[in-house]
């Protein structure tokens, strides 16, 4: 029981002093008198502090939208005043940015982020009447390549296509392959992407690698031609590489329901993370999309590496790459219906769970046979024609 | 204050049914689990594997009339199994734990599935799978099994007690192989033993390693899901780096 108040006071004590730094100085009063007093009062809706920078936390999205909305009218407004050279859309990303940088919504709630760029945008649209729309600015000036592997899926199409115009992507790839719909003639008239084909099937998750390879930018977004996914959601992807981060997976954790209801490829995507110490990504995997990996890791795992997603996620583990998940998207439901993705024996699902089992088998070649699990306290000996 | 009388029970001259049950400072619930296990068939002989104990197992278990195999040291996780085997002259293995009582109509179960023709009868409890955050060791017998390609045994495994087998499963496992139950099970699998599973017998409550569990850091756990790392590592060396699963014929050599 004293273990346990402790921990609790400890905590208290660095949320205290967390909302004072953002609080800034407060002048005449002793610090530990100012830490006692934010414990007992910790949580109350006073947390919104004078001056002229809007407050942290409590703030409601309709504040937000707001304040953004008439940040991008002055902006747009200063950008007619100084005839902006720029294009439109980087123009005001560029200005988005600036007063992204003071609030940082980004840190604060990736919806309140999507809400605030869009409103801004929409007040910088109005003053400059340049054509917008529903452009969604990212937190940091970085280019990226949304690739896109597509199979037969000419009905999702025109929905991705325009979600991903909404995002400041420096490059689109979409690498068609053993597609006998429309989708390839879809994307040549719809999109200004750079368009693959291959008339033959080039097998799971090849075309990710060939898109790979094919890209420049800094940051590669990777989805897939069969789930339509907002654009905001996309945005905190990038954005984990721009922080830094190696590889940023999707978190499907709250669409997977409690265990007894997993499937097989869920089980050993849990399983690899769980065998190669990295229990904290629990389900979580190159195999599932969206996911967003810097230009470097992808040449430091390789490209032909890429094709095969667990054996990938080893490599980057391997490598000791930073990975962390970066946002939630349900592809979890949009998937199970899908034709040869039903079933615990269907095609596709028996190709992952051997995967995984090739990654298993890279493991085991460079960690050994326990995988560096010691078992030190049996007596092997004394069972007898044994070893580890 | 309880009589301390001799037990009627006696190992069979030739038993059809070996128990064999492993126990370290097991005086509490020793005594329990072999009259339970006598109770399984007619001729029957119970071998204790007592290790490392210093509670006075070994004399609660004679008295119970199991025979004794005593090593004054700790053998470590499941080693008792595999010396509990080369003693056994049964047709039929049972293997218990020394600090789960579980009663005979249960146990039974296992012992008729394999008198019936099945090489290897495991119980059908697969542990806590409730809750999105599974526990490391459920989570490796569902995994193993599914690598295995036999995804319908669920999370039964040798790992989990109490299972048996017949003396053919026996030599084609090897004794010596017990002492890693996921190893073993890997390879009763890949040896196309016959292997069935029987309705769950519940050893979760009583165990101690659920006890455990409650704390921080379980090293059981760290050391069973290396067992399991063994087992992976034994069917990827038997079948390939894909196991029984196919490689979808993807063309990598157009990745240039």
């Amino acid at each position: 029981m004293l273990g346990r108040r402790k921990k609790r006071n400890k905590r208290g004590r660095s949320a205290a002093r967390l909302i004072f730094r953002r609080r800034g100085k407060r002048p005449g009063r002793p610090r530990t008198r100012k830490r006692r007093h934010a414990r007992t009062k910790r949580l109350p809706a006073k947390r919104t502090f004078g001056g002229e920078r809007p407050g942290f936390g409590l703030r409601n999205a309709e504040f937000w939208r707001r304040s953004a909305y008439e940040a991008g009218l002055a902006a747009g407004q200063s950008a007619v005043r100084d005839g902006a050279a720029e294009e439109a859309r980087t123009d005001a990303g560029r200005r988005w940015r600036e007063w992204n940088e003071r609030h940082r919504l980004h840190r604060l709630s990736w919806d309140l982020y999507g809400e605030a760029a869009e409103a801004f945008v929409k007040g910088y649209a109005e003053a400059t009447k340049a054509k917008l729309e529903t452009y969604i600015p990212l937190p940091s000036e970085v280019s990226v390549a949304a690739i896109v592997s597509v199979m037969n899926e000419e009905e999702t199409l025109p929905g991705l296509l325009r979600q991903l115009d909404r995002l400041p992507l420096a490059e689109k790839i979409f690498v068609v392959n053993g597609s006998s719909d429309a989708s390839f003639s879809i994307l040549r008239s719809l999109s200004d992407g750079i368009v693959v084909h291959y008339a033959e099937a080039l097998g799971h998750d090849v075309g990710r690698a060939i898109g790979a390879k094919l890209a420049d930018s800094d940051i590669l977004l990777f989805v897939d031609g069969d789930i339509v996914i907002p654009a905001e959601r996309l945005v905190p992807f990038i954005q984990m590489v721009a922080d830094g981060y190696a590889i940023a997976l999707n978190d499907i954790t709250p669409y997977l329901g409690s265990f007894e209801r997993w499937d097989h490829v869920t089980v050993m995507k849990a399983m690899l993370n769980r065998l190669l110490a990295r229990p904290d990504l629990k389900a979580n995997s190159l195999t599932a999309v969206p996911h967003a990996i810097s230009r470097e890791a992808a040449n430091r795992i390789g490209m032909r590496t890429l094709a095969v997603p667990p054996l990938a996620q080893f490599t980057a583990i391997q490598l000791g790459l930073k990975i962390g998940t970066a946002g939630s998207v349900d592809v979890i439901t949009a998937n199970k219906s899908r034709r040869d993705n039903t079933g615990e024996r269907n095609a596709v699902g028996r190709l992952i769970i051997g995967d995984h089992l090739e990654a298993l088998s890279a493991a085991i070649a460079q960690r050994g046979v326990r995988l560096g699990y010691a078992d030190t306290i049996r007596r092997r000996e004394w069972a007898g024609g044994v070893s580890a | 204050m309880r009589k301390k009388r001799k037990s009627a029970n006696r190992a069979h001259p030739s038993p059809v049914v070996s128990v064999i049950i492993p126990a370290m400072n097991e005086r509490g619930t020793i005594g329990r689990v072999i009259r339970e296990a006598f109770r399984v068939h007619p001729r029957t002989e119970v071998i204790a594997v007592v290790n490392g104990s210093r509670d006075g197992t070994a004399i609660v278990a004679a008295r119970a009339g199991a025979r004794i195999v005593r090593l004054r040291e700790a053998l470590g996780h499941d080693v008792g199994r595999s010396v509990g085997a080369r003693h056994a002259r049964g047709e039929v293995l049972l293997f218990c734990d020394g600090d789960i009582v579980i009663s005979s109509r249960k146990l039974r179960t296992l012992v008729n599935a394999v008198l019936a023709g099945c090489d290897v009868a495991l119980n059908g409890y697969e542990g806590p799978k409730s809750g999105v955050d599974v526990h490391s060791v459920v989570l490796a017998k569902h995994a193993l099994n599914i690598a295995l390609g036999r995804g319908d045994l669920g999370g039964a495994s040798l790992t989990t007690i109490p299972h048996a087998m017949n003396r053919k499963a026996l030599e084609t496992i090897g004794a010596g192989q017990l002492c890693v139950p996921p190893k073993a099970h890997a390879i009763a699998v890949l040896s196309g033993l016959d292997i069935r599973t029987v309705p769950p017998i519940d050893v979760g409550r009583p165990n101690p390693v659920r006890r455990r569990r409650a704390r921080r850091k379980d090293p059981l756990e760290t050391l069973i899901v290396g067992d399991h790392a063994e087992a992976f590592e034994r069917l990827l060396a038997a079948l390939g780096p894909r196991g029984p699963y196919p490689d979808g014929s993807r063309l990598i050599s157009m990745v240039r």
